[in-house]
């Protein structure tokens, strides 16, 4: 039998700093073959003497022998892994459950909302629906960002480039000066935004953050007028086994994050007991 | 068999595994390893503490590691039996059979132990409801080894369950046993009514009064949780070696849903479990509707022992009940009468 809890083997061809407590590793698995994933779904980082963190990957390139985690250095596992470096090995487990339904996505005039660290998977999907910010995804695509502030921008060299792919809002709570680089920025919460800029209607809405953002926006979007079944979450609880529905940490109502999860329909999951946070 | 034949076969048994076994000690009853045959209580009751730890140890280590890397996998060694389980025992083991399906660690422990169970029944209830025999209604859809059933003070009819089940009594020299073919853990009469009430009732009353009434009662001191043979969250840690620098074992560990840092994230930033409302109520939710979505069986084997050890005395009963008005504060079937003046 195969043993679900034995980490793989992967090393770090490099790494770098995309904020004060975020670091992208790119990674690739030891023996070289492709470690295939996709948008939203969940792996484990483990590191033996240390523990497991489990996260998205900022990348979803199926077939390519790369890709990256960005990892906020929160506890210790992660701090752990923001003191590795290029040549350094550790394990992976995963990938886990069910990420964005991309069958229903694609084609789909798609409203974005990422909250902090939440633009990880979103960048994941965004990778993969523009193949690598390379095209003009079809109808169009708009990205509202929010951050604390400027500098816990996660990915902000790139997102020239991704502008031409999509429309960006992004929103800090501490407004930053704007100078000229090539995009704009809002002063305050996602939900003010809303208001000076209109968002896309009669498509699909996917959110990722923190929980308090989803009790504030899917509000608001409701309001606007998008139906419960297109509005989609990616929401994080505790793991353990991982893919395993055993350790029983991240159970929500009649489903587990790890298998069922993490990325849920709205109109499926409103009425689970503690799905909201 | 009679009661030599019996104590014979334990004391073979003891040769070649560790035996676990219901004990009385300091007055009450529990699960725990034995040497000698003497030692069993053959008290009715169902112990206080389970045979869980027998599938599924309090510390199971999953491998060592090494600068950072597995070192070896660690598969369980040790022969075990577990003797003198009850009914809801083995009811709860048909339920890990479906939930460790995918574990490496519980086959492979699942592999090296004998499972024994054991009744006492008055003959004239050997029958079922519908005429039909004790052995045929109840055993088929039991998961066991061997199946006592005790028919005089000295004396027990013996069944068996699977073929290692068999092994062991031919090894032994015994051979009037009778095979019962498991035939699935559900009964022909299909998923037990009570399922889909209690999920609905379960899943129905999220966020009303009644899981505050609870929450202000219940003292999350998981006893519940640790004495129940449906029980199984666990934690995965890694303890390094103290004399060994950089090396070290990541261990599986019981834990329970009531403990505080259960739902924490981000190094505890974050808990999504914050109240001890929520905590019971989770507590039921998995029970009373994750297992029955996942399995269409009921997490709950009904072996009372939650409701005997709660020391602020909830019982299943009364938490079910009050789920039928949950918009009360307080639960209408435990509300005194209204007094006359």
């Amino acid at each position: 039998m195969k043993n679900p809890y034995l980490p793989i083997p992967v090393v770090i061809k490099s790494a770098r700093r995309e904020t004060p407590g975020v670091k992208t590793f790119i990674l690739q698995k030891r023996d070289r073959k492709p470690f295939n994933f996709e948008p939203g779904q969940i792996i484990a980082a483990s590191l033996p003497g240390f523990g497991e963190a489990f996260f998205a990957p900022s990348t979803a390139d199926a077939g390519r022998r790369t890709f990256e985690i960005s990892v906020q250095r929160i506890g210790r596992v992660t701090s752990q892994l923001h003191n590795l470096k290029a040549a350094d090995q550790f394990g992976l487990r995963g990938p886990f459950g069910q990420g964005f339904d991309l069958k229903k996505i694609t084609g789909q005039p798609l409203l974005l909302i990422a909250g902090g660290i939440g633009i990880i998977p979103i960048r994941s999907l965004l990778r993969h629906l523009t193949d690598n910010f390379c095209l003009r995804y079809p109808p169009k695509i708009q990205l509202f960002y929010g951050a604390r502030t400027y500098q816990d921008l996660l990915f902000k060299k790139e997102f020239n480039q991704w502008k031409k792919c999509l429309d960006l809002e992004v929103t800090l709570s501490k407004p930053y000066p704007d100078t000229d680089r090539g995009w704009r920025s809002h002063a305050g919460l996602l939900s003010t935004v809303f208001k000076k800029t209109p968002p896309l209607t009669g498509g699909l809405a996917i959110l990722c953050g923190p929980p308090i953002m989803f009790k504030v926006m899917v509000p608001k979007l409701l309001q606007i007028g998008f139906f419960e079944s297109a509005i989609y979450l990616s929401i994080e609880r505790r793991m353990q086994c991982a893919g395993l529905t055993t350790c029983q940490h991240c159970g929500v109502g009649e489903h587990y994050v790890c298998q069922d999860g993490p990325v849920f329909n709205y109109a499926e999951m409103k009425d689970q007991p503690q799905f909201d946070a | 068999m009679t009661k030599r034949q019996l104590a014979e076969f334990v004391a073979y048994l003891l040769k070649d595994a560790e035996v676990f076994a219901p004990v009385e000690s300091n007055g009450e009853l529990i699960v725990k390893q034995i040497s000698r045959f003497e030692e069993i209580s053959w008290q009715k009751a169902v112990p206080m503490t389970t045979f869980k730890p027998v599938l599924l140890p309090e510390r199971q280590v999953l491998f060592d590691y090494k600068n950072n890397q597995v070192l070896t996998e660690v598969k369980p060694a040790a022969r075990k039996v577990a003797f003198g389980m009850r009914l809801p025992d083995l009811k709860a083991v048909g339920l890990f059979h479906q939930v460790f399906e995918r574990d490496p660690y519980y086959q492979a422990q699942r592999k090296l132990s004998l499972l024994i169970g054991q009744t006492e029944m008055p003959l004239a209830s050997l029958k079922g409801p519908a005429g039909e025999r004790f052995e045929e209604d109840v055993l088929e859809h039991l998961i066991f080894d061997i199946f006592l059933i005790r028919t005089s003070s000295t004396e027990w009819r013996v069944y068996t369950g699977s073929e290692k089940g068999q092994r062991a009594l031919d090894r032994f020299g015994y051979s009037k046993y009778e095979h019962i073919e498991f035939a699935g853990l559900l009964k022909e009469e299909g998923v037990d009514p009570n399922l889909a009430k209690w999920r609905k009732l379960v899943v129905e009353s999220h966020a009303k009064k009644i899981w505050d009434y609870w929450g202000n009662r219940c003292i999350a001191c998981g006893k519940c949780a640790v004495d129940c043979p449906t029980c199984f969250c666990f934690d995965i840690e890694d303890e390094p070696d103290e004399a060994k620098p950089n090396q070290g074992q990541r261990v599986r560990k019981w834990t329970t849903c009531f403990y505080n840092n259960f739902s924490q994230i981000g190094g505890g930033t974050y808990s999504f479990l914050k109240t001890n409302g929520q905590r019971i109520e989770n507590w039921y939710l998995h029970k009373f509707a994750r297992i029955p979505r996942e399995f269409q069986l009921i997490g709950c084997v009904n072996c009372g022992r939650c409701d005997k050890v709660c020391p602020v005395g909830i019982t299943r009963h009364d938490v079910l009940t009050s789920l039928e008005h949950p918009e009360e504060s307080t639960p209408r079937h435990l509300k005194s009468p209204a007094k006359k003046t």
